[in-house]
Order: structure tokens, then sequence, then C-alpha cells
């Protein structure tokens, strides 16, 4: 983000690293990769799930596949890094600490992967900032608080949407990479509040346009450019809830 | 240009806007091509096979790798099919941890709601052992009027789920406190 705020909203910080098939990748991987990272991520647990793909074109049939994910975490579980076959994912969940603790951390766990993993090209990377935003019920509209929100129409806006989920994809780099943007009502913590999630997510758009010595450079412009977006689409009522004036 | 897919994960409430960029396929098939008529070796074709592939699942738009979208996307649903979150704040704290019965409440809550067709209030709260350091999800049933075989029912819907449940580092327990509901 561009701006530290003592009282950051952020529920979750992600940086997710997906590899293309042509990456060598064995059964060995997961306990080799462990042994490197366990002194900072010493909690491992295996996370089993199963996956459904809904068909894209007409007359396919959807697919159901058995998943499985390994979960290293740290002491205090509030750093986390996600192992699937040719795909990671580190994460920092509440308390945010702060880029300049984060961006080492991504680089540290990927260059332990790269020891174990020869990674010639990157298939997928996203940086990720899900933001949990809770204002008081009534305590005004969603323009009070929201530059990004949605538009409704009189009755719509009357009523007063129960939920509602609005997204839209920022291109950057001639369309190579794309930052989704996605507010949506969520559940208070507090029943006294209105809560939301805004969601920033910028991805690399076109696989493996990008080349692995360019990933640093690659995390850094999309967390100048998340933080963009974040300003952007809150108004200063909402800032002024978590800057702890 | 926008096209909305359900092709990712169903417990997801992103990935599922991905850019549908008719001129890059396009690209991506006449790179393909290019590459097939320069390669002639079976590895070489097959490399380039394997380079098509690749662009293929990126374009398919990406799995969700996020702790928080998971449980934010399930607790979402679970209080949508009516099940009643008091506190979801204990409940997001307690997936963070144990994220792996993250993907068991969506199930167990279809369930209970389609057992017992809205003749039961259904919550779901983290329960603090006071015997134990220990806690874990909960289901309660409460009901105006209790049917006498009522806790054989809630065994014949835990028992589907045992097997599931038994290989999580979690706990959730389905249970009633004979209350009306609140």
């Amino acid at each position: 983000m561009t701006k530290a705020y003592p009282l950051a909203p952020i529920e979750e910080a992600v940086c997710a690293i997906n590899l293309p098939l042509t990456v060598n990748w064995d059964m060995t991987v997961p306990g080799a990769f462990y042994e490197r990272i366990k002194a900072d991520y010493p909690f491992k647990e295996v996370l089993q799930g199963r996956e459904i793909s809904l068909p894209v074109k007409p007359g396919s049939l959807p697919e159901l596949r058995g998943i499985e994910r390994i979960k290293f975490s740290s002491p205090d579980r509030k750093s986390v890094v996600i192992l699937e076959e040719r795909g990671m994912a580190i994460s920092r969940l509440r308390p945010y600490t702060s880029w300049e603790r984060l961006m080492p951390q991504i680089r540290a766990v990927f260059n332990n992967l790269s020891q174990v993993v020869e990674i010639s090209s990157l298939l997928r990377v996203g940086l990720r900032y899900i933001n949990r935003l809770e204002v008081p019920h009534n305590a005004g509209g969603l323009e009070d608080y929201f530059e990004f929100r949605p538009h409704m129409g009189k009755i719509m806006t009357h009523s007063g949407p129960a939920s509602f989920m609005i997204g839209v994809e920022i291109p950057y780099q001639d369309k190579r990479d794309v930052c989704r943007v996605q507010l949506m009502k969520t559940l208070p913590n507090d029943p006294h509040n209105d809560a939301f999630i805004l969601d920033l997510d910028y991805f690399l758009a076109r696989p493996n346009a990008l080349p692995v010595e360019d990933l640093d450079d690659w995390i850094e412009a999309a967390h100048g450019r998340i933080g963009q977006l974040f300003e952007d689409s809150l108004t200063e009522r909402m800032k002024a809830t978590f800057r702890g004036d | 240009m926008y096209n909305y897919n359900r092709s990712s994960r169903s417990n997801c409430w992103s990935g599922q806007w991905t850019v549908f960029d008719e001129p890059y396929r396009d690209a991506l098939v006449e790179e393909a091509n290019t590459k097939l008529r320069g390669e002639r070796s079976s590895f070489e074709v097959l490399s380039v096979l394997a380079w098509l592939r690749d662009a293929n699942e990126g374009l398919k738009g990406s799995k969700e790798l996020s702790i928080v979208s998971s449980i934010e996307t399930t607790l979402w649903s679970v209080a949508r099919m009516g099940v009643v979150i008091s506190d979801p704040g204990r409940v997001r704290e307690y997936l963070v941890i144990y994220s792996d019965m993250t993907g068991m409440l969506l199930p167990m809550g279809e369930a209970l709601m389609a057992h017992f067709r809205g003749e039961a209030q259904i919550s779901l709260e983290v329960f603090q052992d006071p015997d134990a350091d220990d806690e874990f999800l909960m289901f309660t049933i409460r009901m105006a009027s209790y049917p006498e075989n009522i806790l054989d029912q809630i065994d014949s819907i835990v028992s589907s789920f045992e097997e599931p449940l038994s290989v999580r580092d979690g706990w959730v327990l389905i249970t009633t406190d004979f209350s009306p509901p609140r």
C-alpha cells in the first residue's frame, strides 16, 4: 500500500505463484521444501479438499477431483505458506505488519522453492490484499465511505440492497497484468456495524509472460498499484476510521 | 470485456472474472502454429503442446489460495442459507487456525437445513470447553417442540460426516440444548 495506516483493515495479504506444467514436480518437493522453511514455518497441516470445475463450454461435464495442499504456519500462525502441485502462496493474516517485512518473506520462500524445483518460467503470479471494513450501521450511505460503489436506480437505492458484489478489472502493462477490484458486503464482527470486503487482486493475466528474473520488480509494482487503487476506492471519511486520528 | 465464468472452484467468490481476450487467444494459436511449423522433432512438438496447455490453464483463471477469501465465502453462504452466526469474529478466528474446517461448514449446514426443513433454528458458534483447554465449532439445533428421536436424528446426520472430520485437525459438533429458538 502507498500509505501505512496504524489500524490498517487488511485481513490478508497473499502472493500466489503458479508454475507451468513444464516444471518438473515430484513427491519429494514438499518434504525438501519444508526442510528449508521449517525454521520460520514450523507448523504443517495437510488440507484435503475437492475441487469442482464447472464447464466453460456448453456440453462439457463438471469435473470433481481431489486436491491436496500443505499449509505451513509461523509460530503465531499468522504467516502462512500454502504449497500445492506447481503452486504456492505466501500469506500474512491480520495483524498485518508491513510491506517491508512481507516482501522479504515472499522473496525468501520463493528462493527456497527455487532451490528444490528448477523454475524457468512463471505461469501466473498474483498479489492480493483483502480488506474488511466495518462502519456503524445507518451512519451514512455508501457514498460517504466508498468512491468505488454500486450505482443504483431510485427503487433499489430506497430499498437498500441486503447484499451486493461489484467488480472491475483494471488493465496494466498493455493488458499483461490486471487488477481485479471487488467490493461486497460481509458479516460484521460487531452486530451494530455494516461490514464490507474490499478485495484488490493484481495478477499476471498473460501466462508465462513474466521472466523469473523480473519477479521481484513485478511484485513491487503490483504492490504500488494495489495501494493506489485502495486509496482510490475509499473516501476520506472511511480512511479516517483506520488512520487512528 | 468480461466473461463471467464459474470454472473455478465452488467455494470461491473471486477468481470468476476472467478477461475474455479473444485477440489474445488468436495470438496464442498463431504463435503455436508458428512454433509447430518450425519444429519437427517429437520432443519439440511436445514442448509446444505443453506451452499451449499452460496458456490455456492461465486463461481459465486463478485457483483460490487465499485463506480469508475461502472463509468469507463460506460464512456468507452458510448465513445466507439461514444458519445464525451470532459471533462471526470468533468463527473467523477459529477458521484461520483450522483452515481445513472451512470446507466442512457448507455441506454440514446444507445437510442440517435440508433435514429440519425450517422447523429448527440452526446456529453456528465456537464452543470453548470449560473442562479442557480446547475449542471447536458447534452447530446447535433449537426447536419449538422436540421429537422424541431428536438425538437419533442428529446422530444420523453426524455419521455422514465422521469420515471427513476424522482426517482434519479441527472439529465440528452437532448438538441440541433442548431450548426453544432464540
